[in-house]
């Protein structure tokens, strides 16, 4: 009887957790949710559905209190830099509590990419993060392509291989590209 | 209560707390890490191992006795 | 003690950040210390400015697999460095019936921590730790009611007079007789009598690899520890498992460790019963040694120490959970069990037993007690479980964590004890951070703990032996008055203080206040209050967490921002001296106002095989007429020398450095017996057995301050001047307890005792590969003896170096080094005062070795340095390095007689901010 109890109990706790993995992961192949972003600081304000279009768009939610996130923008500097002309759009959606943080943040690690906030979690919640830092790579047609979770160096290479594909892919026009959902 | 009812009941405690990764930032913080000061809690253990008789005891975590 | 008593400063080398060119940097990764040919040969202007041929570079190397930021480089991650100070007091003293008795000189204990980490790859981690303490000062050793001891001048000890009975106890309550020949009392004091023992220093290395997948971690830990009687080696496995998101983890770890015990008890002594101990069937053992020493006053090898050996085991495991609660909570709790078995005593206590023979006359009022100090006895094995919980709440309103800790422990041997901690770690901005925190600690006494024991029984006589104890017919099987067996309570207030500096760089401060008595334990029953003890526990240390990005997109403080389109600079001026020995002093000047250098320096010297009388070997007549007409029983056969420094150093402009550099030191001393060796006691104290096998000392040495002043700088050279000061924070009061407390030599103390000028005048040159240099130096005492009357003599050194460039980040390095240290004036003082015939009072020191005669100390010397050096992995960028230097010595001339110089290595790793 308690070996049952333990068991159900452990299920339960792999169940609970796994609510958010399953978002996540059901996302590849659908389209990219929308939501509504915050300027963070001074940068411009950040329109998540006016930047799908022609461009690949590679989505980093970011926080000041990530680990990861420190040698994430490193990366994410290179590729805005490497395949921005290509049509690589890199935004960084931060979801510190106080912007305070995240500019702290930024002033030590420059981003030269668009940076914008929520920190509400609508958007987290809409694309399921589970863990920080989290990147969607959406194509040029709007559908969510690769999801990961966490960043590190020595999936730099596969990333960009990944992105370089998305960018080798046809521009469908204005007619295929599909529109955002809830 | 029985041990391993209190176990389960702390697995499913685990399973009901609902906090989303991007909403871990007061955890996040140094100063909330379980061992915040590695350093000085180190040297304190010695400190306490030397003195009490519960405490890790000598060559317990590892190294040598440095008992005085 | 040879010249390297000079104890050479290490003032701070400067160093300069190397600028490479952010596109070469990105497309070979980190890879430097191979690659640094190819990058000279890349243009230093093409890159920058050339957005296409930037991308073509990188996606060429992409498609060659080797991205551009690289996953398999090393790099280090953090480095730690701490020093630490314990200083015990608050324990009752007992000055004897007529006060006669010394106060113990309290417990200290000085450590030194300096540690890395490093990320291997992604996933792989290796952790480097090195521990150095040095502890020193009195312990008790038994415990016995007043009645119970013997005094006789400055010396106590329990009455074990083995054939006569010599305590007295009520013959209805068994209560011992207060001093001999007073009214009895209901409670006689309990005293412990304490020894002092020579200073022990510990070494210490751990070394651990982590590995970490998504949701999971893997690591294994190793480590060995020695000190003069206890050498362990551990090894142990750990492991954490996250699920649910991570907001539950699973942990386990499981521990193993091996230790060898070989205490020197010091002569056998006539008033402890070894007898358990010496050929038992198994298990721990007395056994007798032949080293130098003295046998009824007379030098001989063949004094017979007694060392007590057994080995031990241990292991421990312990699984845990931890799991998110709210965004603000978190909670982890464990249970840990642990088994030690093996050699459990405490080697250094002694136990009084004490049978009162109930045959006894009555008409004599009392029960006549025969009193034994015997070695402890415990269990063989040990099991204890541990359950501890831990809470740490987040409080928003004041951005502070909440820490509170539980833990309760029980174990075989009758000990339950519970630990409350907590814990307020509160930040103050601008990076400060105050915490407080409090723990309370309370134990019951095992179940063998007793201050002293006392049987209503005749004793058990030993059948070869009357006057000693037969062990197999004990009452009790096992017994022990180790007061860290005791029940008791322990209560500690304390405060850490934290400052973070640039990004990489904190400062830490820790103190605590501990006070441990019968008194505190919960529930009363505790210990007597001739086992309180309280103790302050002070650290400082720095800790580097160095943020690396693959591309070096560290920001902070440079002095030229990274940016895209960073100009590549030629190499500048201020890398002159960076790559100058591991050994050498005070070579490099930081240029750049700002600045901020912190380096370890560690060194270790060592003297062995013959003594030199000049510049050949001595006989040991010659040695013995230079301790004069008192003589000498030793010469030193060994000698090291370790020192562990903290250069830290800041440049407020471009033309001033400023400098503190703390530092510890540990030195040790092995002796063997001159032929001809006599001994000369002073003052009626007579030392008929005595151990002289050696000595050691450690703890806290002379802290160095400066100023570095730039005199010149060229492109190719620089010159500049060093004025320091060493502040005598060493000790010069390390003395030899097994000796009548008298002073240690000059060498074995940890500082000069007096204030030092040291100026230095430094040459940098440098032409593409090549840098070289030279330095002209010397230390001067100022002021006049120390307080142990005596003053070092001042050193002048020379030194010249030239340092060739294999790779970029790898160089090699030849020095040259000649140095003249003076001969020391007055000399160490005695602790009995001898008044002469004209009433002159003089301090006699008794010579114990001819390393203490003033005479035998300094002299000229020529070392060759062979060194290398490379960049720290994963800070080229910043220009850290580690280097590391031999000096082998080439020509000594020394004074009077010394044991001649085998060589010393330096190590040095130095961070740039």
């Amino acid at each position: 009887m308690p070996r049952l109890a333990l068991a159900a109990a452990l299920l339960i706790a792999a169940g609970a957790g796994a609510g958010g993995a399953a978002v996540a992961a059901s996302l590849v192949g659908q389209k990219a949710p929308e939501c509504a972003l915050a300027p963070l600081g001074d940068s411009p304000p950040f329109d998540l559905a006016a930047a799908r279009g022609a461009k690949v768009l590679y989505v980093d939610f970011w926080a000041s209190w990530c680990g990861p996130c420190v040698r994430a923008f490193p990366f994410l500097n290179a590729l805005d830099r490497e395949f921005r002309d290509r049509g690589l759009q890199v935004v960084g959606i931060n979801v510190d509590e106080r912007a305070d943080d995240a500019l702290a943040f930024l002033r030590r690690y420059r981003a030269n990419f668009p940076v914008a906030k929520d920190s509400g979690g609508a958007c987290p919640r809409a694309f399921g993060v589970v863990g920080m830092p989290a990147s969607y790579l959406i194509d040029r047609r709007g559908i969510v392509r690769e999801v990961h979770i966490g960043f590190r160096d020595g999936e730099a290479a596969q990333r960009r291989a990944q992105v370089e594909r998305l960018l080798a892919e046809p521009d469908p026009g204005p007619g295929g590209r599909a529109e955002g959902e809830r | 209560m029985r041990k391993s009812t209190a176990i389960a009941l702390l697995f499913v405690v685990a399973g009901c707390a609902e906090v989303p990764a991007w909403d871990r930032g007061n955890l996040a913080q140094p100063h909330m890490a379980p061992d915040p000061f590695p350093a000085q809690r180190a040297l304190l253990e010695h400190v306490y191992s030397s003195r009490e008789g519960s405490t890790a005891g000598a060559a317990g975590q590892g190294g040598g006795c440095g008992c005085y | 003690m040879a010249a390297t008593d000079a104890k050479p400063h290490r003032p701070p080398r400067c160093f300069a950040r190397r600028r490479l060119p952010q596109l070469i940097r990105r497309a070979l990764g980190a890879h430097l210390i191979a690659g640094g040919r190819a990058k000279r040969s890349v243009p230093a202007q093409s890159a920058p400015n050339s957005a296409p041929l930037r991308a073509l570079m990188v996606a060429a190397l992409a498609l060659k697999g080797m991205a551009p930021a690289s996953a398999q480089t090393v790099e280090v991650e953090s480095a730690a460095v701490q020093f630490g100070g314990y200083r015990e007091g608050g324990t009752q003293f007992w000055a004897g019936p007529n006060g006669t008795l010394q106060q113990p000189s309290p417990l200290r204990v000085d450590t030194f921590r300096a540690g890395a980490t490093f990320r291997m790859n992604d996933r792989l981690r290796l952790g480097l730790e090195f521990l150095q303490d040095t502890w020193s000062g009195a312990t008790p050793y038994i415990t016995a009611p007043e009645g119970f001891i013997q005094v006789t001048g400055a010396s106590a000890y329990v009455a074990t007079d083995k054939a006569a009975a010599a305590g007295r106890v009520d013959r209805v309550t068994l209560v011992p007789f207060n001093l001999q020949g007073r009214p009895l009392v209901p409670q006689p004091q309990i005293i412990n009598l304490w020894t002092s023992a020579s200073a022990e220093t510990r070494n210490q290395f751990r070394a651990s690899l982590n590995y970490e997948w998504n949701d999971a971690a893997l690591g294994v830990s190793g480590g060995i520890s020695d000190e003069p009687d206890f050498r362990s080696g551990t090894i142990g496995l750990n492991g954490r498992w996250d699920f649910n998101q991570k907001l539950t983890s699973l942990s386990g770890s499981v521990g193993y460790t091996k230790a060898r015990v070989d205490a020197n008890l010091g002569v056998p002594s006539p008033y402890v019963d070894y007898g358990l101990y010496v050929n038992p069937p198994s298990g721990p053992r007395i056994v007798s040694v032949s080293g130098p020493g003295l046998v009824l006053g007379v030098p001989s090898s063949q004094t017979q120490t007694l060392r007590f050996q057994g080995d031990r085991e241990d292991v421990a495991v312990n699984a845990g959970i931890t799991q998110i609660l709210t965004r603000n909570t978190t909670v982890s709790t464990g249970l840990t069990y642990s088994r030690s078995s093996g050699f459990l005593e405490n080697p250094y206590k002694l136990v009084l037993l004490g049978f009162a023979n109930p045959a006894t006359p009555p008409v004599l009022g009392y029960f006549a007690t025969n009193l034994f100090a015997v070695q402890e006895k415990r269990p063989d094995v040990r099991n204890q479980w541990t359950w501890n919980i831990h809470l740490a709440q987040y409080v928003p309103p004041a951005n502070a964590a909440l820490h509170l800790d539980y833990a309760y422990s029980s174990d075989d041997w009758g000990i339950r004890a519970q630990t409350l901690a907590a814990k307020w770690a509160q930040p103050l901005g601008d990076g400060w951070t105050i915490t407080p925190t409090a723990r309370y600690y309370t134990q019951s006494a095992a179940n063998f703990f007793q201050p002293y024991f006392l049987f209503r029984q005749a004793y058990p006589r030993n059948p070869s032996n009357a006057g000693l104890l037969d062990f197999s017919r004990m009452p009790i099987p096992y017994w022990s008055s180790d007061q860290r067996l005791a029940g008791f309570g322990a209560l500690s207030f304390g405060l850490i203080i934290t400052k973070q500096f640039a990004k990489d760089v904190r400062l830490e401060i820790g103190y605590e206040n501990y006070r441990r008595s019968g008194d505190l334990k919960l529930g009363g029953g505790g210990v007597g209050s001739y086992a309180d003890l309280s103790a302050n526990v002070l650290n400082v240390g720095l800790v580097f967490e160095f943020q690396n990005g693959p591309s070096g997109d560290s920001g902070g403080h440079d002095h030229h921002h990274p940016d895209d389109g960073d100009e590549p600079q030629s190499r500048p001026a201020r890398h002159l001296g960076a790559d100058a020995p591991a050994g050498v002093m005070n070579a490099h000047m930081m240029d750049v106002a700002g600045g901020f250098m912190a380096a370890y320096n560690a060194m270790y010297s060592r003297q062995s095989g013959s003594t030199l009388g000049g510049s050949v070997p001595a006989t040991d007549a010659a040695i013995l007429a230079s301790c004069g007409v008192q003589g000498c029983p030793t010469t030193p056969s060994k000698m090291t020398m370790q020192m562990h420094m903290l250069e830290l150093m800041y440049a407020p402009t471009s033309w001033l450095n400023l400098m503190l550099m703390p530092q510890m030191v540990a030195m040790s001393m092995s002796n063997r017996i001159l032929d001809g060796g006599f001994y000369t006691p002073v003052g009626g104290h007579s030392h008929a057995e005595m151990d002289l096998s050696g000595h050691h000392s450690g703890g806290f040495g002379d802290t160095t301050a400066g100023a570095l002043l730039q005199l010149y700088r060229s492109a190719r050279s620089e010159v500049h001047l060093g004025l320091g000061l060493s502040i005598p924070t060493g000790s010069i009061n390390e003395r030899m307890p097994s000796h009548g407390n008298e002073l240690l030599d000059y060498g074995m103390q940890l500082g000069s005792g007096t204030w030092d000028f040291i100026p230095t005048l430094t040459y940098n040159g440098s032409a593409r590969r090549w840098t070289w240099g030279a330095q002209v130096g010397m230390v001067k005492r100022l002021g006049g003896p120390n307080n142990d009357g005596y003053t070092l003599g001042d050193l002048y050194q020379g030194t010249a170096w030239v340092n060739y460039h294999l790779a970029d980040t790898f160089a090699v390095s030849l020095r040259g080094l000649a140095w003249d240290q003076g001969a020391i004036s007055g000399q160490l003082k005695g602790t009995t005062a001898v008044v002469d015939a004209s009433g002159t009072v003089s301090y006699p020191r008794p010579l114990d070795s001819s390393a203490g005669v003033a005479g035998n100390y300094g002299g000229r010397f020529v070392d060759l340095g062979f060194g290398f050096s490379f960049a720290v992995p994963g800070r080229e960028r910043q220009g850290d390095r580690i280097a590391f230097e031999w000096l082998q010595p080439v020509k000594q001339n020394v004074n009077g007689y010394q044991l001649e110089r085998t060589g010393s290595a330096a190590l040095s790793w130095r961070m740039m901010f």
